[in-house]
């Protein structure tokens, strides 16, 4: 783990006040090297009563899913529903080049820190706004957990089994997606900040997000159709995901190149010779004699032999890894792509390197989630307080 | 200034969905997108393997069977290329021939950031490796977005499906029962995800270069970015040594949160309750039927017991409405609830037309078409999009003739020569 050094973004201090489905915006842009600051209530955030948890005994500082969304952050605590704690945050603000928030939209309004007071305090702040249908327009009121923005936003319909009910992707896309481009709207901004020295308020859509990672509008506007599910399958063969002698492989024949070397593969069977077989659509309507042959070919090798086989070969396949899988993976370890990190009660736990890799300005792990108020002191202390002064708070529970 | 990213070149070699993305995020806040294309490798502007499926009218042919000579660029541009390539500008440039990646380094002269997805290798065979581009342009901006990235299996050629069998996605994206060879693979999350990511990184490396004076290199390996968004099974496995398994729709401290039938064939939607005070609102949404009394139902405790028989009640009433209803009626008693929205809902989607979130655009053999805009707003910098994707090469004269200074005879021999092609 190293400290400070030159990274991308470390002069930027940032607040962060997400519960939910913009946690790992921050998580993101700390990773880049800003100081991101997780505000909780003084009872913890939501997450930390969120498992799973370590050992499955659940706990404030027994979250995995906590720990997951908040390593690299500090953390403090303030409640906001004091007009103390409400002072101490605009102190916060004042100091601050961002605010995280992803509460409903009205909320922060309501207890009177919205855009319109916080830029009066710093004109500069930018102020990032993660809700689920966004601020304006007919559903702007609407709840919007991660299922209902999977729904709304057309990825979970086209998501699963094509004879099953559709369903929602694992781990929170719906909010993955919208922290990420919040990150994304929150460096422009800095940009912009940097090069003209004005704030300002962004308002990131969890609808509109995954509408545009869907491509439906562009699908229907052309097709009229209003897509469906279909598994692993793709619109070829063979070319979805097959059982092999340890387990599965996801195998794409889809050019007349990749098929040459499938059938080559496979030892050329007399009846795949005719050329109508290079066409992927003929393939495609005929995948009830293809799938056959291709299961009893991945049936006898293990996927690690039909992966290297067909890569060799130019042909797109991997094998279907599960997390125990990508630990073991030579690629992985080779880029150091699973590191370890120790968090007070967890322990030594792996987690994962930052997926950019910057030559110049490194994205490291430097602090693992933080504990329940673990750095009141150090910043509320950055403020001017004593350790008086936030026993006092502590006592009439503002911290 | 306008726009967050004015004045900012960006030279763009990515074809596919996850470069593309990335690169109209960047337009979106006003960078100039130089699309650096040629006749010899169409890609996705034919359409692509990737165009909506049944699509009548487009021709699939394989680039081996095409004329180059023959071809009409005024055709070509695909609904999935026009999706993601509206407002950037396009050039062609033969890169196979050495006069081809002269006026290449040319352009990165006077360029800020360069983005490519080719497979490992391509660009060193090139001579475009970051030392070499640092060369032309000390600071420049090089970013690559590799399926797996320099390692062991660099070379590995793999698609959007593949990486989700790859990174994990795969293995858990379905019911509890579904069977591995019938769980999801065959979106393009991941691609999205890198790509979101990508814009992110190289906005940052701007941020970085406008402070420090030094620019750097890039590589988001889209498998890297994709397992990173499953961190919860990976942590789940890392700390309890528990392999995740398949969750489906439902939550295991809230009920009734399902995905339930309504009327009409293979018309979904969600409903998630997840608080006693949300229990009640639902209750009298649905009109407070007398089955929702009963002991059994009476706590969150209870009705995750009974959630089996709990979900055929809601489902009964789900069914005598169409999922738009269900929303409507719901979300109007503050409950969660969504139409599970396809691809038509989705286009006529209120919130989405009230937001002005829908391009119009006029694509030369498809016609009016609406595609995505950008998904984020900014109260500050961005930019309102032209609704228009370049035919191939209209950009030729603007860059060869106004930003590299060549004059008209140079321009018009070197595409007879096939280099500006």
């Amino acid at each position: 783990m190293s400290t400070g050094g030159c990274s991308l973004l470390d002069d930027i201090s940032i607040l962060d006040m997400t519960e939910g489905r913009g946690q790992y915006a921050g998580k993101f842009l700390a990773d880049l090297g800003a100081d991101v600051v997780k505000i909780e209530s003084p009872w913890g955030s939501k997450a930390r009563k969120t498992g799973p948890f370590k050992d499955d005994l659940p706990g404030l500082e027994n979250s995995i899913y906590f720990i997951y969304y908040n390593t690299n952050k500090r953390g403090i605590t303030l409640n906001l529903d004091t007009a103390v704690g409400r002072d101490l945050f605009k102190q916060l603000i004042r100091r601050a080049d961002v605010l995280i928030e992803d509460s409903e939209p009205g909320f922060m309004e309501s207890i009177g820190l919205d855009y319109s007071v916080l830029c009066r305090i710093n004109q500069q702040i930018i102020m990032a706004s993660i809700t689920g249908f966004g601020h304006t327009g007919p559903y702007s009121d609407y709840q919007a957990p991660d299922i209902v923005s999977f729904a709304a936003g057309g990825l979970m319909f086209i998501s699963g089994a094509e004879n099953e009910p559709p369903v929602v992707a694992p781990c929170e896309q719906a909010y993955h997606a919208s922290s990420l481009m919040a990150a994304f709207g929150i460096i422009s901004a800095l940009y912009l900040r940097f090069r003209t020295g004005k704030g300002q308020f962004l308002d990131i859509s969890t609808h509109e997000v995954l509408a545009s990672f869907s491509q439906g509008i562009m699908r229907y506007a052309v097709t009229s159709g209003t897509g469906g599910r279909t598994g692993s399958q793709f619109f070829a063969a063979p070319a979805r995901v097959y059982p092999c002698k340890d387990g599965y492989v996801h195998l794409l024949v889809f050019y007349p190149g990749h098929w040459r070397s499938f059938i080559d593969i496979i030892g050329n069977p007399e009846i795949l010779s005719d050329q109508a077989w290079y066409d992927a659509t003929f393939r495609a309507k005929n995948r009830d004699l293809i799938d056959p042959i291709t299961i009893e070919f991945t049936l006898k090798h293990t996927r690690a032999e039909i992966t290297s086989l067909c890569q060799s070969r130019g042909i797109p396949c991997t094998p279907v890894n599960t997390p125990a899988d990508i630990c073991d993976d030579p690629h992985f370890t080779a880029r150091e792509f699973i590191m370890e990190i120790e968090h007070p009660v967890a322990g030594m736990h792996s987690y994962f390197a930052p997926a950019p890799k910057f030559t110049e300005s490194p994205a490291v792990t430097r602090r693992p989630a933080p504990l329940l108020g673990q750095h009141n002191q150090e910043i509320y202390g950055e403020l001017g307080y004593s350790d008086q002064d936030l026993i006092k708070f502590r006592a009439e529970g503002i911290i | 200034m306008k726009w967050a990213l004015e004045g900012i070149r960006v030279i763009d070699l990515t074809d596919s969905i996850v470069g593309p993305f990335t690169t109209m995020l960047l337009a979106s806040c006003g960078a100039e997108v130089i699309r650096v294309e040629s006749r010899m490798h169409l890609g996705f502007r034919r359409n692509g393997p990737w165009g909506p499926w049944g699509n009548e009218g487009i021709p699939q042919i394989p680039e081996e069977m095409i004329d180059f000579n023959e071809v009409d660029i005024n055709l070509l541009v695909g609904p999935t290329y026009a999706e993601l390539n509206h407002d950037k500008l396009s050039i062609t440039l033969n890169l196979a021939r050495s006069e081809g990646r002269e006026i290449f380094k040319r352009l990165v002269k006077i360029s800020d950031v360069v983005v490519e997805n080719f497979s490992y290798g391509v660009m060193q065979k090139w001579g475009f490796d970051y030392s070499d581009l640092r060369k032309i342009k000390e600071d420049i901006i090089n970013v690559t977005i590799p399926a797996l990235g320099k390692g062991p299996a660099e070379k590995w050629s793999t698609w959007g499906m593949n990486l989700l069998s790859y990174s994990g996605f795969t293995y858990l994206w379905g019911h509890p029962d579904t069977p591995v060879t019938e769980r999801m693979a065959s979106g393009f999350h991941g691609d999205y995800i890198a790509g979101t990511e990508a814009a992110a990184a190289i906005l940052a490396a701007l941020y970085f270069r406008a402070r420090t004076g030094k620019g750097q290199h890039i590589e988001i390996s889209q498998a890297e970015a994709t397992i990173s968004v499953l961190g919860l099974a990976y942590l789940d496995y890392f700390i309890n040594r528990r392999i995740p398994q398949p969750a489906g729709n439902k939550h295991p401290r809230f009920a009734p949160y399902n995905c339930y039938p309504c009327k009409g064939d293979d018309r979904w939607c969600v409903i998630a309750v997840r608080s006693e005070d949300e229990w009640q609102r639902f209750y009298r949404a649905i009109d407070q039927p007398s089955w929702a009394r009963e002991e059994k139902y009476k706590t969150m405790e209870e009705r995750l017991k009974n959630v089996a028989e709990l979900d055929e009640h809601v489902a009964e009433w789900t069914r005598k409405h169409s999922p738009h209803q269900v929303m409507k009626i719901l979300q109007s008693f503050k409950v969660p609830a969504a139409a599970v929205q396809n691809y038509e809902d989705l286009f006529y989607d209120l919130q989405l037309r009230n937001r002005g979130f829908i391009l119009e655009q006029n694509l030369p053999r498809l016609g009016k078409i609406e595609v995505s805009g950008a998904p984020l707003r900014l109260s500050r910098g961005q930019k309102i999009p032209e609704p228009r994707t370049a035919i191939l090469g209209e950009h030729n004269n603007y860059v060869f003739g106004q930003l590299l200074g060549m004059t008209e005879e140079e321009i018009k021999r070197l595409e007879k020569d096939r280099i500006i092609f």
